[in-house]
């Protein structure tokens, strides 16, 4: 398959775990737009460097967030905001009605770090603790113990957050 | 909501992605960044080439035009063209040198994140050491800067010129200013990005290795 196949299909077939850490690691319409921008060129580009030893979407994780962290690096130092190309629309809003819930479930994620941010999207994702340490390069007793945390707490804000409803 | 639900709410994303984009415009942006990556890529060739062309286009002119020239049969002329060759081809060597390791540490975007991180830092320690050693700054700075006067006073030589009176103190003037500016934007550099940025990983490295 040539890589503007592969690519075509993976982008297709995983855009939502592309928007997913697109909307976790950036908070403004435009910063949204140029991360997503920055992670699908990081994919083209690394496309032929995949060697199938891991799921598509494991790899596409991978890429996303270490692209997705590089990106909140150069936003710090570089806070202005950067032209697109006059090609701005790529990333537009869905029609359909943005879930409350969901949105406070991403604000309870931007305010955790970047490190916990990764962690937090690959235990909502479903991905075992092996996975994970083998994304970040950890041990899998340090995904245990920080996703713990991270569970508990956000455990916690969603209980406070349903007495408040009360 | 427990946890559950929470994993649940988050999956729903999908199924109802909560943006849409242009296939055409996104194939069309990636393209163009293709072109433009393919000419910064270019452009650093030529540069990396072109330095090294230049260098030996230098190294070979002087010792032709002494061959030609009445003056090159004292064994000054031959310490001449020796001073001034040899630091441009270590110059040379230098940068390509320089390329090579850069090009080994560039950030992969495949790795484990650790392993990212680790490699950006041992590129930004690479920069560091580089721009912090006397060795590299002697290669990068000095080396051209002898190479250029060593030339100047084989020109001078050549057409069996005599000095103004004001010559010595203008060149040295212009050594130690070009030394200094060197030093400075090396300084800057050092101050403003790198070290902030090292820092920057450090901490990043200590929040994943690190129990909250």
């Amino acid at each position: 398959m040539t890589q503007q196949k592969t690519f075509d299909e993976w982008i297709g077939a995983h855009r939502a775990l592309l928007f997913k850490v697109v909307r976790a690691y950036a908070f403004t319409p435009h910063d949204r737009e140029d991360l997503f921008q920055e992670i699908v060129i990081q994919v083209w580009r690394s496309v032929p460097s995949f060697r199938g030893e891991s799921a598509v979407t494991t790899w596409l994780y991978r890429v996303a967030l270490n692209c997705a962290l590089a990106w909140s690096r150069e936003r710090k130092k570089h806070p202005e905001v950067r032209e697109l190309d006059g090609m701005e629309l790529t990333l537009q809003d869905s029609h359909e009605a943005r879930n409350p819930r969901l949105e406070w479930l991403y604000e309870q994620i931007a305010k955790l770090s970047e490190v916990d941010r990764s962690l937090t999207l690959l235990l909502l994702d479903g991905f075992s603790y092996r996975d994970i340490a083998e994304m970040l390069g950890i041990s899998e007793s340090n995904v245990g113990v920080k996703l713990n945390r991270i569970k508990a707490r956000l455990v916690e804000h969603m209980s406070q957050e349903n007495d408040s409803e009360l | 909501m427990n946890f559950d639900e929470v994993q649940a709410l988050w999956r729903s994303q999908d199924a109802r992605p909560p943006y849409s984009f242009d296939e055409y415009i996104l194939r069309y942006i990636v393209d163009q960044r293709r072109k433009e990556l393919s000419r910064l890529f270019f452009r650093e060739m030529v540069g990396v080439y072109g330095a090294t062309l230049l260098a030996l286009l230098g190294a070979s002119l002087l010792p032709i035009a002494m061959y030609f020239s009445e003056t090159f049969r004292t064994a000054l002329d031959i310490v001449l063209v020796i001073g001034s060759v040899a630091p441009l081809l270590i110059c040379a060597v230098a940068i390509h040198v320089v390329h090579a390791r850069r090009k080994r540490l560039e950030p992969s975007f495949t790795s484990p994140l650790r392993e990212a991180i680790e490699r950006d830092l041992q590129r930004i320690d690479y920069e560091i050491s580089r721009r912090t050693a006397f060795r590299h700054m002697l290669t990068m700075q000095g080396l051209p800067l002898i190479s250029g006067v060593v030339i100047a006073i084989a020109c001078i030589r050549i057409n069996s010129m005599t000095l103004p009176i004001w010559f010595g103190p203008y060149l040295t003037l212009v050594v130690v200013g070009c030394l200094a500016w060197g030093v400075r934007s090396n300084n800057r550099r050092l101050e403003r990005d790198l070290y902030p940025r090292r820092q920057e990983l450090q901490a990043l490295r200590e929040k994943l290795n690190g129990v909250p």
